[in-house]
This record gives structure tokens, sequence and C-alpha cells, in this order.
């Protein structure tokens, strides 16, 4: 399919009529400025072919120029296979379409019917024409920036490739129904199988089960076996145990036992005379202990007689010496007595001359004493005489200390009065020219000097007759009462105290003040010379004078001539003293020798009887014995016991060497030997029976959960399982091979499938991806991705430049393909590319230039020095205006 | 003053079933002890003067307590005597079946033959047993009959559990023989035995009774009990066979050609009310399509549901995928190159998997379609 020309008119920004003619068989650069409709004009064709002409709505407007009611126009024309074709469409007002082709013209619905069948696409039954409904000549054309989301191949597209395919491979995909059977084995396959052919799910399952049967069986095969085996060995038990019983091996060891036991019991025997012997033995040698013993007693029995009869005579010996000193003892004692009895004698003389010397002396301290005393008293007598006249004195006072000093106060206060007064009074100077007198109340007042007047005075003056002054001070009258107030306190206090003024009073509390010296001064005498009182002092007097009285009356001093004094006779008296303690000690000690010899003599008395006790009891005790038994008697039977022991000794010698002969150590083993092995059977027969309790004890056991049926129903269930295993391994293997064989059958099918579109891709992908290899859907047709080195690297992640360039290029193979089976295919590219650097660019015009030589390519592009260099013929949109927009009908 | 017995052997109670599934197992487990109640009511009924039990009782000697406790229970009916033998799946050995049920104390008429001394019923019949006190004994443990005195008048009968010698096929126990003509040497009126689970008569005076419940896939007439009468010592006995068994154990090896689904169930022979009391295994064999390998499998879920319990062993049925097989499926696409590679693949190592795999993909599409 080639275009020859393009008209356009009323169409969006075409407004004018826009016509590109002239259009070459390989590739047309038609450039234009954005916005001077480029891609409009992209739009028109697409209108032109596609939408029905008859179409209303919203689709209708979006033709027609912005804001404007116009009629838009498209006129195309093109050669298939060489033939001339024209499509004139007119939308909105007066709708129409027209097809003129080589053989007829077709107008309104037929001419988009035809069109339709001739290009391979779908007329809409209603509405707007869908990619779905354009064919490969929507896959074709490329509006711009769309490069980057793949084929997007419509359904009518998608159709006529797929059936360009399977003219020339055959239809080796076999349809939904193979991709169904496919699907359901895969999942038959994968719930027994996982992605790597290892058991899942049942399988997986069945597996653990057979391996659980499996050893089940082995375990109750092993109880099993361990079951028989107790089995076994409980017969052997008792087989063991029946033998010991028929062989009577029991009862033949306690035969031996018994034999053994006889020959044992005849040593016995014989040990048992050796005891009897020992036991003879022992009794004679006890009844010679006891002669022995006896025959001892005896000899020590006179012994003891003798003995006594030594004491005795030792004792008396004794005491007749005692006797004998006793006289000599008296003696000495009577000499002490005397000498003490004459220090004593002395030292009461000495006492009494003590107490002469000091009553003496006492006498005259005496005298001395009642001397002072009595002075004293005279002395106290007159000075209490003294203070009783000054203390009468002191009575008739009335003035004291408290009663003057009040006195004085008044006093104090009239001068305080008067003085008050004289400070307001009147001052009244009479100086007379001669001596003329004058009087106030008749008495004469000194002149030249100042009289105070403080009342109304009348003042006669001689020769002259009287003044009358009358003092005029305000207060005056005041100060004079004031004044006698304190005249008539001070004349009251003075009449109280019993005195015409204060001289008085002054003298007599001199006198006042006098007498009271005086009385002090009277005590404080008294007091030194009677310290404790006057009765004290005249008691001592008394007293001393008493003693004195007693004293001479008691003692008689006329004996004292020669007596000395106190410390003397002292002195002497403790001499005498000391004399006469000890003559004391002396008699003492004389006393205590006697009482000791005496209590000698006493003891030596008693020893003597206690001797002559002892010897009489110890005759008696020995004459007793001998009573019983003589000396001779006793002597006898000693000598009898030394032959019975000797006796018996042979005896014991003799059987001792009988049992010796009998040889008991051997009988002795032989015993034991029998025993051991009695022993060893009883042991034998009761482990044995032990045994067998334990076994039958353990088998009941076991026996109760019926291991036999266990292992019976586990060995058949294994069976079942091993085979219901290898059942489905069976199965899961052949669903596997199963898989495996549809996965690749239907791996190689869509591989030869797509192989003829493929072909053609891979020498444009050459040019731009050399080694790389693009894969596709055979589903979709869509590319899925690019497969290089041994990778597949999925479409949506390869780069958004190389998507472009790789979308671009497949619709160039698919254009070149489809053209070579007949479909017609051009190619319109909008300003694709744009990702492209400059090399890719450069590699992607050279594969266009490649597809040129097959289909035609219009590449609208705004800029058209890029294409420059690219040798096709370039047109631009603004050149088109020019022309007219001319219906050529049919030819172009 | 004759005779009337009850000869019968091989209960084998306590067998597992382990092979079936868990309910059909229990089923026939269980079933073995009803059918010693059945038999122990037909004593009763009968007025027999004994049941003789010829070895095997019960399956194993380590059957579990609560057996031996129905055991003790399913005797109780009859109140004559049972005479008990140990057989070698429940020799007296030193803890055995019987050693336990001794311990759990037996009802005065049942005695267990476990010694081999004359056992003498009700002054009429003096019964010689020949208890196996192992599992298998190379001597004939009957010899001693042939010596054993017994009182005159009284009828003699053994009874034994083992191999009659130069008798019986190959497949039965090579050990614990028994001398074929072991009743006329030791002058036995009826010789009772016990180990062959079909019912057997070896001579006149010989009888198998076979086990009362059959219990595996043979073709040997299990099920029955002997009524044994004997008028008088030394007189012919007359034995009658009696069906007290309940299942029916049918083993058919059928050839199924393509197409041909039907020798599935009329291969049986077994009428449709007796189904549900047979336990069927079956064979099958020859070369088939896929189809056809499709029907019988809905035919065997057919007969499975009908039957007490149905095996099926497939080992010799072959698939061999036909054209039509394929063509059903696809004939075109990539299943078709699919199925072709396994096809293939049919008559290589991996010929197994891939039949199966074929077989699957059909299922799958058959399942699909449908």
């Amino acid at each position: 399919m080639r275009f020859r020309r393009i008209a356009v008119r009323n169409f969006r920004k075409l407004t004018g009529p826009v016509v590109i003619e002239g259009l070459g068989d390989g590739v047309t650069v038609i450039a234009g400025d954005n916005e001077e409709g480029k891609s409009t004009l992209l739009h028109a064709i697409r209108a032109g072919l596609f939408e029905r002409h008859n179409l209303g709505g919203k689709a209708v407007e979006t033709m027609q120029p912005f804001g404007s009611n116009v009629r838009p126009e498209i006129q195309l024309n093109f050669e298939i296979d060489g033939e001339a074709y024209v499509i004139n469409k007119g939308f909105a007002q007066k709708p129409s379409a027209r097809l003129t082709t080589p053989s007829g013209t077709f107008e309104g619905a037929a001419a988009e019917e035809r069109l339709a069948e001739l290009l391979t696409f779908r007329v809409p039954s209603r509405g707007e024409s869908k990619s779905d409904d354009q064919g490969v000549l929507g896959l074709f054309w490329l509006e711009q920036g769309r490069g980057v989301e793949g084929l997007n191949l419509g359904e009518t597209g998608r159709s006529t490739l797929r059936s360009s395919l399977v003219q020339e491979v055959g239809d080796i995909l076999g349809g939904t129904r193979g991709r169904k059977l496919l699907e359901a084995a895969r999942v038959k396959r994968d719930t027994m199988l996982t992605a790597k052919s290892k058991p899942r799910g049942e399988l997986s399952a069945v597996i653990d089960d057979a391996a659980t049967a499996i050893a089940r069986v082995a375990e109750l095969g092993n109880a099993r076996r361990e079951y028989d085996e107790e089995i076994d060995e409980l017969g052997r038990v008792r087989r063991e145990l029946a033998r010991i019983e028929t062989e009577r091996v029991l009862q033949k060891a306690q035969a031996a036992l018994a034999k053994a036991q006889e020959q044992a019991k005849a040593i016995d025997a014989l040990r048992q005379q050796e005891e009897v012997a020992a036991q003879a033995v022992d009794l004679a040698d006890a009844q010679l202990e006891n002669a022995s013993e006896r025959w001892k007693l005896r000899q020590s029995l006179i012994s003891a007689v003798e003995r006594y009869e030594r004491a005795t005579q030792v004792a008396q010996a004794a005491l007749t010496k005692l006797e004998a000193e006793t006289q000599d003892i008296a003696g000495r004692v009577d000499a002490a007595r005397t000498a003490l009895e004459a220090a004593a004698e002395e030292s009461g003389s000495a006492e009494a001359r003590v107490l002469l010397s000091q009553t003496r002396a006492r006498i005259g301290a005496l005298d001395k004493e009642i001397e002072e005393l009595t002075r004293r008293l005279v002395e106290v007598d007159k000075l209490t005489a003294q203070r009783k006249a000054a203390q009468e004195r002191l009575a008739v006072s009335k003035i004291d200390q408290r009663v003057f000093e009040r006195l004085q106060t008044f006093e104090g206060a009239v001068r305080e009065a008067r003085a008050a007064l004289g400070a307001v009074a009147t001052r009244v100077r009479f100086a007379p020219i001669a001596r003329q007198v004058v009087k106030k109340d008749d008495e004469e007042v000194a002149t030249g000097e100042v009289v105070d007047v403080t009342e109304a005075t009348r003042f006669a003056l001689d020769g002259f007759g009287t003044v009358d002054v009358e003092p005029g001070a305000s207060d005056l009258e005041d100060r004079q009462v004031r004044l006698k107030t304190a005249e008539n306190a001070l004349s009251k206090a003075l009449k109280a105290a019993g005195v015409a003024n204060l001289d008085v009073a002054k003298t007599q509390l001199s006198k006042r003040i006098e007498s009271e010296t005086e009385v002090n001064e009277a005590k404080r005498l008294i007091a030194a010379y009677a310290p404790e009182g006057i009765d004290a002092l005249k008691a001592a007097s008394t007293d001393g004078l008493a003693e004195r009285t007693q004293l001479r009356d008691a003692h008689d001093l006329s004996l004292a001539k020669d007596v000395a004094d106190p410390e003397f006779e002292t002195r002497a008296l403790i001499a005498a003293r000391a004399t006469e303690e000890a003559a004391r000690k002396a008699i003492d000690k004389k006393r205590e020798e006697q009482h000791a010899h005496v209590t000698r003599l006493a003891i030596a008395k008693q020893a003597l009887e206690n001797a002559k006790g002892t010897l009489e009891a110890g005759k008696s005790d020995l004459d007793v014995a001998r009573e019983k038994t003589s000396d001779a008697d006793l002597a006898v039977r000693l000598e009898n016991g030394r032959g019975a022991l000797s006796e018996a000794d042979l005896r014991k010698t003799e059987v001792a060497k009988q049992v010796a002969d009998a040889n008991p150590e051997e009988i002795e083993l032989r015993q034991a030997q029998a025993k051991a092995a009695l022993q060893n059977v009883e042991l034998e027969q009761r482990h044995l029976r032990d045994a067998a309790i334990g076994l039958e004890s353990r088998l009941t056991a076991l026996g109760t959960s019926g291991v036999g049926e266990l292992l019976e129903e586990a060995r058949g269930h294994e069976v079942q399982v091993l085979a219901r295993r290898d059942r489905l391994q069976a199965d899961a293997e052949a669903w596997d091979l199963l898989v495996e064989t549809l996965s690749r059958t239907e791996r190689e099918a869509k591989e030869a499938f797509l192989e003829p579109v493929l072909k053609r891709v891979d020498p444009f992908l050459r040019l731009l991806l050399p080694e790389a290899r693009v894969t596709l859907d055979e589903e979709t047709l869509e590319i899925t991705g690019v497969a290089r080195g041994g990778r597949e690297e999925p479409y949506e992640a390869l780069s958004i430049g190389t998507r472009e360039q790789l979308s671009v290029l497949v619709r160039l193979a698919f254009a070149v393909y489809l053209q070579e089976k007949g479909v017609p295919a051009a190619v319109i590219l909008d300003d694709a590319l744009v990702y492209a650097d400059d090399d890719r660019f450069e590699r992607m015009q050279l594969a266009l230039r490649k597809a040129a030589a097959t289909v035609q390519i219009l590449i609208l592009t705004c800029r058209p020095r890029d294409w420059r260099q690219f040798g096709a013929p370039i047109r631009r949109l603004a050149d088109g205006r020019a022309t007219e927009f001319a219906v050529h009908n049919g030819r172009a | 003053m004759g005779i009337r017995l009850l000869h019968t052997a091989d209960l084998q109670l306590g067998k597992g079933f382990g092979q079936f599934p868990p309910d059909v197992a229990a089923a026939l487990r269980s079933e073995r002890m009803e059918t010693l109640k059945r038999i122990a009511v037909l004593a009763q009924t009968l007025t027999v003067d004994a049941v003789l039990v010829a070895g095997d009782c019960f399956d194993d000697i380590a059957v579990a307590d609560e057996t031996l406790r129905r055991f003790r229970v399913a005797l109780e009916p009859f109140d004559g005597t049972w005479v008990l033998l140990p057989g070698n799946h429940d020799p007296a050995i030193a803890e055995s079946p019987w050693s336990r049920l001794r311990r759990l104390s037996l009802p005065a008429n049942v005695i267990i033959a476990d010694r081999p001394e004359p056992i003498v019923l009700s002054n009429k019949v003096a019964v010689l047993p020949a208890p196996l006190c192992r599992r298998r004994d190379a001597a004939d443990l009957t010899d001693w009959f042939d010596a054993a005195v017994t009182e005159e008048g009284l009828v003699r009968i053994g009874l034994a559990h083992g191999s009659v010698r130069d008798f019986l096929p190959e497949a039965s126990e090579a050990a614990n023989p028994i001398a074929i003509d072991r009743a006329d040497r030791a002058r036995l009126d009826y010789l009772a035995l016990g180990d062959w689970h079909g019912r057997l008569q070896i001579s006149e005076r010989t009888w198998y009774s076979g086990t009362p419940e059959p219990d595996r896939f043979r073709a040997n007439e299990p099920g029955y009990v002997l009524d044994v009468t004997i008028e008088a010592a030394g007189v012919m006995p007359s034995v009658e066979a009696i069906r007290v068994g309940t299942y029916r154990w049918i083993q058919r090896s059928l050839e199924i050609v393509p197409g041909g689904t039907e020798e599935i169930r009329a291969g049986l022979d077994v009428p449709e009310g007796e189904l549900e009391r047979c336990v069927v295994q079956l064979d099958l064999r020859g070369t088939i399509d896929l189809a056809t390998r499709m029907a019988v499998s809905e035919k065997l879920d057919d007969l499975g549901a009908r039957v007490m319990h149905l095996e099926e062993n497939d080992v010799g049925l072959v698939v061999e995928p036909t054209d039509d097989d394929l063509d059903a499926i696809d004939v075109t696409g990539f299943v078709r190159v699919a199925m072709n590679r396994l096809r293939e693949k049919l008559h290589g190592s991996d010929a197994t998997t891939a039949r199966r795999a074929l077989a699957l993909l059909y299922g799958l599409h058959h399942r699909s379609a449908g």
C-alpha cells in the first residue's frame, strides 16, 4: 500500500486545505513545526480510513476546528499492487463517503465496507473506531510518544497477522483446548510434586505413611520376636525346673548333706567329752584351790593371834610410861599459877595510882574553870543593866529617823510655797527723808529695805498717814492658799511629834541614835562573854562546882602524896599489865601440856584395851575353826586335791587326742561342701522359679495387647500403604512425564509458530542490538522481551529508548512480512525515535531504509534537519497549504 | 448307643486381614467369631456329644486378651463338651492362648487337649489328641495313638493337626506330618484333622473339616463343619457337611479384549444377591485400548460398590493407545505432538510411565469432555 496524495480540510488545526502530493514508494519526511498540525495529519488519515462518515456527537466535534461548525473533509489517494484507489470522506453536515476503485465506485456505508475489506480493518458498528478495529495499519501508524508502550496490536490486527502465520506454518498451537489440558495436567502434577519434582501433598503424605508403616511393622516385629523369645525362655526355664525335679537333684544334695552332718555329729560327741574332761580339770583345780585357801586361812589365824599378843605387851609398856610422867606436869602448872597471881596484884595497884593521879589533876583544872566563869557572869550582869537603861530611853522617844525626815519634807514644802508667794509679792521700800517710822500692823518696818507685800497691807507712815498696798498678781491667792496649807501640815506634824520645831526634833533624833548604839554594844559584849547564852554560862559554873565537890568527896587525896603525874603512872600500869599477860600465857601453856598428857594417857589405856580385845577375839576364832576342822584335817584335804587335779588333766589330754584322730577339719569341709551344693541347687531352683514368674507376668502383660494381631494388622496395612505409595508414585511420575512432554511440545509449537515473524525481525534487530533476539507472546503477539547472552530481559525492564526503538523495529518487520504476504501495509511514524541517541538514531535510520525497500514509510517530524542526511524527500506542511484542496476523482 | 460330634478346625480367630481396608478387615475379623457362635448354637441344636476343634482356634499365640474373652463367650451357647486342640498357629508352648485361657478360667465343659493322653467323654468316647507343643514338629505326633490303650467298647477318636503325608498338595505344611493310615493303625473310629482349610476326605475314617469361615482365595470348599455320627465302636462313621460360613472368597482371572467389558461381571459367576458377601480378587489380562481401559475402570468401580471387597490386579492388562484414542483427544496441535512422542516411548525403558501418562491424559480429556 502506498499513499500518493493526502488532502485535508477543516480538520481540527488544519482549517485551510492541506495537500501533500507526489508521495514516493520509499521514505517521505513530512516536516512541520510544533502546533502546525503534523499529528493532526495522522489523525485525519485515520479518520479518513477508519471512521464512519456518518459519525456524530462528540467524536465529530473533536474533528472540527475549535469553535467552528464546518465540514471536515479528507481525501486519500493510494495504490495497492499498482492499482489506484481514492477515498473521500466528509463529516458533520452532509456526511459522505466515496471509494473509487479500479473496479468501480462505492458510496456511503458500502464504500466503508469495501475499504475495510481491502485494508483488513473493521468498520465499527457504532461510535468511534477503536484500536481493536483498525487492523494492522493501526499498528503501523505510530503516534507521537506511543512507541514505548509496545505494539498494542488490536484484535483485527492480531487476527490478520495470525492468519498470515497459520497460512504459512499451519495450526500447530492447537488452540485453547490444548492449553487447558496442559493446565489441568499441571495442576494434577503440582498436587503431587514440587517445582523441583520433590514429593508433596498426598504423595508426600503417603511416602511418610509408608515409612511409618514400615517402622511400625519393624517395631511390632521386634516386639513379636521378643515375645517369642521370652516364650522360648519360659519353656527353657520350665524344662530346667522339671529336670531338677525329675533328676532329684535337690534330694541328692540333701542326702549328701545329711551324711556329712552325721559325721559332724560324731565329732560333736567327742568334742562334748573333751569339754566334760576340761570341766573336770576345772573342778579339780577349783577344789584344790579351795583346800589350799583354807590352809592358808588357818595359818594366817595362828599368826594373827601371835601378833595380837605382841601388840598387847607394847601397849602396856606405853601406858606405864605415861602414868609415871603425870606428877611432874602437875607441879609445873602450880608454879605458873603462883607467878600469875603476883603479877595480877601488881597490876591492880598500878591501876589505883593512875586513878588518883588523874583525879587530882582534874580537880585542879576545875578550880580554874570555875574562877573564869564567875568573872564572866559579873560582866554580863553589868552589861544587862546598861542595855535595859538605854532601851527604856528609846521607848519614850517619838522622833526617829523616819519621823524626822517627814518633818523635813513638810518644812521644805512651806519654804517652797513661801518662795513662790514672794516671787509675785509687791516689793515696797520705804525711804523716809527723815527718820520717820513706818509701821505695819503696828510693827515698825525697816526702811531702805524691800518689803514684800503679798496681801492687802496697810502701812502707817509716820507723818504721812497710811498707805494701803494691795498686791495684784493674778495667782496670788492660789499661792497664798498653798502656803497656808503647807504651814498647816507642818504645824500638825510638829504637834504629832511632840516638838516645837525642827531643831528640837533634830536634837531628839541624835539622842535616840546614841541610845540605840548603847543597846547594841551591850548585846555584843554579852554574846562575847556568854556565847551559848547566859543560862548555859550559869549552868557550866554550877556543873563545875558540883563535879569538884563530887571528886573531893569520892577520893581521898591524902593517899596521893607519893603518886606521880598521870602520864608516868599510866606507863607503870602498862608495864604491870604486860607482866601479867606473860604469866597468863605461861600458865596456859603448862595447862595445855597437862591436857595433852591426859589425852595420851587415855588413848594408851584404850589401845591396851583394844589389843586385849583383839587378842581374845583371835584366840576365839582360832579355837572355833580348830573345833570345826583340825589343822591336820586341812593338811590332808590339800594333799587329796592335788591328786584329783593331776588325774583330771590326764583324762583331758586323752580325749583331745581322740578328737584330733577323728579329723574334724575334713568333716567340716565335707559338710560345708554339701551345704553349698544344696544351696546352689535351691538357689538355681529359686532363680528359675523367679524367672518363670517374671516371664509369665511379662508375657501376660504383653499378651494382653495381642501383639500378634497387631503385627498381622500392621503388615497388611504396610502392604496396602506401600501399594498406594507405589501407585501414587507411578501416577506422579506419569503426570510429570505428561506435563513435561506437553510443555515441551507446546514450547516448540510456539517457537515454530512465530518463527516467520521472528525471522523478519532478526535482521532489523541486528542493526540495533547485535546478538539479541526479540521474544513475542504467541497469543497476543506482543513483545515480551529481549533474549541476549542467554538471558531473557522483560520488555518492561528495558530503557524507554530501547523500548521505543524495539517497538518501531518490530512494526517495520511485521509490515515487511505482511506486505510480502500480500496484506496492504504502510508505516507512518509521528516524531518517533525521540529517545534515541545519535548512534541509535543513525542505526534506526538504517532500519527504516531497509524496510522502505518493501513498504512505504511516512515520517512526520518537527526536526527536518535530523533527516536531511537521510536522503529522503522532505515535504513541509506549510508548502501544502498553498495548494488548493482539490478532489481528483479516482486519479492522483 | 451311638455318638454324635461336630468336627471343625482352623478358626484362626484374631486373624487381622490387614491387607484389606480397615472396615473390611474389621468385618472379616468379627465374622470369624460369629461363625464360632453359630457352630456353638448348631451343636446345642443338634445335641451333639462334643465339638472337636482340630487345631488353630487362634491365628497366633500372641492374640489379644479381648480375643480370648470373646472366644470364651462364643463357646457359651453349647453346654456340651468342647475339645480344643493346639495347632501350629496356637501351639501349647510355654506361654500360649491355652495357658492364658486357663488363667482367665474356663468352664468345666471346655477341655484343652494339650497333652498326648486319652480323654474319655461320657464313658462313650476316648479322644486321643496329638497337640502341637511347638510350631513345627518333624515327628508324627499321632504315633502314640497306635499303642494307646482305651477301655473296650469306647469309640476311639483321633484329633490331630498337620499334613497327611503323600496326600495333600505340596503347598500344604510340610512339617507336622500325619501318617495316611493312622486311623487303621491306631484302630480309630474317626480321625478328625485340621490345618487344611478346605473340606477334604482322606479315607473312610479320616477327614479334614476345613475352616468354617473362609479366610483366603483358594477354591477348596471352606465354610463347613462336619457332623459325625458313629453308631458304635468299629462301625463306619457317617459324615455330613453343614455350611456355616458367611463370606465367599472368589478369585478370578479374566481375559479382557478391546470393547469387551462385560466379562468383568459375567466372569464372576455369582448371583447378584450374593455379591455383597463376596471378597473378590480379579486378575485382569489382555491388551486393550485406552477407551476400553476407561470402560473397564468404570465397570470395576461399579463392581467394587456391589461386593464386600474387590481387589483388582491389572498388571497383566496392557493398554495400547490406538490412533482412535489419540484422535479422540486431539488431532492437531502440540497435544497431539506430545501424545505421539509418548506413544513412541511405549517400547522403551519408560514404557510403563508413558503408558500411564497417556491413560491419565485420556482420563483428563474424558472428564473435560464429559
